[in-house]
């Protein structure tokens, strides 16, 4: 078995969407007196929004949060499976090893039980409100209505993909003319490559992010927060799930380690602050693992390009590129 | 509760900032027998206390008291009957003997070491109570002069040298550490390191860097009774080395078996095995500095447990990258199953020391052997 296919096999894809209705809405109205009242200079563009559910405007920010949260827990503990390059929008599907796949879905239900509860907890007062105040609370802004509320509520879905294996070429599986096989195979196994080794440098960037963080907090900070100690050992499972599924880096497994014994032992932010022996250790740990980590982020890839079966592959031009063109 | 765990190298960094608070904490470690705690007093801590109080450490006093075999009258003075000027029965006290050999030092400046302090009953450890208790600093009622400081070493109840639990209220005054003893910790490093300075026998410290991780030094007191390997008692048996390899009886290779006796009396029948096989094969095995300077040429030896000795000896002396990487090259012309063991120990230990191997040699490596090296953890197969 390839590293590739040994790789499918500790992994899976998830993939979520996510609905919510914008209460913003922009207004002409209200720019135009904005910028009357402002005495801006017509050639000015002047953009203004204005709440399109009057009062309740807020309440709906906050059950919009509650959505965003499940984006938000599983960006944060899972790694993106893309081949963006460094700067370019990570956004999409998401890589779970296969051991915490049970876990990711089970909280991802959770949350998306939580939002649903908090729309749901809205809506009674979003119709009540509707009905009598409609349109009322939005002064002279004429050009912008109160959404109905069951268009709005049909505006909220969570929807969780079903996780999916990670796709592996089996060039041997089609009947295909053996170049033009081996090429689409070899461009495959490069984009998985690259999609891998993104995720494997995006667990280590994340993880030496925080730990610059914490180093620097911990010498520096004044109000030291639980995150600190909470994030790091997310980061260390990130790293260990992300490394024990694909190359098993040794190094970076030592850091994940090192993280979990010096940091994310410590149970309780409160013993950092009254502890300096921990805090030194942790101090340190935060400095050897940022230093390690950022030396394997500059490093060659771990990630090996496995050409496909030798025997038949055609070599040439590409076929494939010939075809595409 | 666990004591906190420290290392010397650790514990010097600690040791300036009690140093600098002013409190005149009492600090103590304790550990296992035979790890050097009182050594460590005698040496380090007396240097850094004396940089702290800006005099040469031999203008220090030094007061070792070994409490263990002490009653509780020998410690705080005795009690004595007298009668006053009108005839009236009194009870007076000696002056405690550890004052009077303050006063006799005649120095301004020294360090107070309560040794084996868990060993002492719990009525020397109450007498002593107040000597440890930095806002009293007394002992006997007299107090100890401003420029004196008290340190104390023990052991702990698992060691079974009849040590017992510190109690609670000294432990509550005092910082105490637990020394560990360790490769992972880098105190076995330093042990080569002191050991090297001060004449210990090549071979020895060779053999203990190179079967650390093999069980070499004891980790706990063994439950048949016998002798064990510790710091001090390898010391103890690399001078009876030394002797036999300066006699004339010394062939250059073998360990006649009475000598490995007098070693095993000393460090037990195990680590004495290992010292004699290690001193056997030391010609064959290239040494950690020669596989440092030719990592591609120096000389793979044919049997397994030479390899694995050659690499240990370079990977537990590996200090950079440098060095880090040309432990690696050489652990890349091993066995293979050994390749997989030693290196993924070596990329570890790159990783934890600040020297992270990143080489291509280093990375060709993961890509080689990413399926087997969980096998390597998981199995035990770290060597």
């Amino acid at each position: 078995m390839n590293m590739q296919q040994s790789i499918a096999n500790n992994f899976m894809v998830l993939d979520i969407s996510i609905g919510r209705a914008d209460p913003m809405k922009h207004s002409a109205v209200a720019s135009d007196a904005a910028a009357s009242e402002c005495k801006v200079n017509h050639t000015v563009p002047v953009r203004t929004r204005v709440g399109s559910l009057g009062t309740l405007t807020t309440d709906l920010k906050q059950v919009n949060s509650k959505f965003a949260s499940v984006r938000t827990w599983l960006y944060e503990n899972t790694l993106p499976f893309t081949d963006a390059e460094d700067g370019q929008q990570k956004r999409g599907k998401r890589l779970v090893p296969v051991s915490r796949v049970p876990e990711v879905i089970t909280k991802l239900a959770e949350l998306k039980a939580e939002a649903f509860a908090a729309l749901d907890a809205f809506m009674p007062d979003y119709r009540g409100y509707y009905a009598a105040r409609n349109r009322l609370d939005l002064g002279r802004v004429s050009d912008v209505d109160m959404p109905d509320p069951d268009v709005l509520a049909g505006k909220y879905r969570v929807n969780i993909g079903a996780p999916e294996p990670l796709p592996v070429f089996n060039v041997d599986s089609l009947a295909l003319p053996a170049g033009l096989a081996a090429d689409i195979a070899q461009r495959h196994h490069d984009r998985l490559s690259k999609q891998l080794d993104g995720a494997k440098q995006a667990a280590i960037e994340g993880a030496q992010k925080h730990m610059d963080v914490v180093e620097k907090q911990l010498t520096e900070g004044k109000r030291l927060h639980q995150s600190l100690l909470d994030n790091a050992k997310r980061h260390a499972t990130l790293l260990r799930g992300m490394v024990e599924g694909y190359d098993n880096d040794p190094r970076v497994l030592e850091v994940a380690d090192l993280i979990d014994q010096r940091i994310g032992s410590i149970p309780n932010i409160e013993q950092v602050k009254h502890n300096a022996t921990r805090r030194n250790q942790a101090i340190r740990a935060a400095g050897t693992a940022s230093k390690a980590l950022a030396a394997v982020a500059k490093a060659p890839s771990t990630a090996t390009p496995v050409a496909p079966a030798a025997s038949n592959v055609i070599v040439g031009d590409s076929l494939l590129a010939d075809l595409i063109d | 509760m666990a004591h906190v765990k420290t290392t010397i190298a650790q514990f010097q960094q600690i040791v300036p900032l009690v140093l600098a608070s002013g409190n005149q904490q009492p600090v103590g470690l304790i550990g296992p027998v035979g790890v050097g705690k009182t050594q460590y007093f005698k040496g380090w801590f007396r240097d850094l206390y004396a940089e702290h109080v800006g005099v040469s450490a031999d203008q220090l006093g030094f007061i070792q008291e070994r409490v263990a075999n002490r009653d509780s009258a020998e410690i705080a003075g005795v009690a004595l009957p007298s009668k006053d000027a009108d005839g009236n029965l009194r009870t007076t006290f000696t002056v405690a003997p550890l004052i009077t050999k303050i006063r006799e030092t005649g120095k301004e400046y020294g360090i107070i070491l309560i040794d084996e302090l868990m060993q002492a009953t719990a009525d020397v450890q109450k007498v002593l109570a107040d000597l440890l208790d930095p806002a009293e600093r007394t002992i006997g009622g007299h107090p100890i002069p401003d420029g004196w400081i008290v340190c104390f070493t023990g052991n702990r109840t698992s060691d079974k040298s009849g040590a017992t639990r510190m109690l609670s209220h000294l432990l509550n005054r005092c910082a105490v550490f637990e020394l560990r003893f360790d490769v992972k910790s880098g105190a076995v490093q330093q042990w080569a390191e002191w050991a090297a300075d001060n004449g210990v026998n090549p071979l020895a410290i060779d053999c203990a860097l190179a079967y650390a991780d093999d069980g070499f030094f004891a980790d706990c007191v063994p439950t048949e009774d016998g002798p064990f390997c510790t710091p001090r008692s390898l010391v103890r048996a690399a001078q009876h080395l030394t002797a036999f390899m300066d006699s004339a009886d010394f062939d250059g290779m073998a360990i006649p078996s009475y000598v490995e006796s007098l070693l095993a009396a000393n460090i037990g029948n195990r680590a004495a095995g290992m010292l004699s096989r290690h001193i056997a094969m030391a010609d064959q095995v290239p040494t950690a500095a020669e596989i440092f300077a030719d990592p591609t040429g120096a000389n793979v030896p044919d049997a397994t447990g030479y390899q694995l000795l050659a690499a240990n000896r370079a990977i537990n002396s590996a200090h950079d990258a440098d060095t880090g990487e040309a432990a690696l090259a050489y652990v890349t012309r091993l066995r293979p199953d050994l390749q997989v063991s030693l290196g993924s120990k070596l990329l570890r230990a790159s990783a934890r020391n600040g020297w992270v191997l990143t080489s291509d040699v280093a990375v060709a490596f993961i890509q080689k052997f990413h399926d087997l090296l969980p096998l390597a953890q998981t199995a035990g197969m770290e060597v």
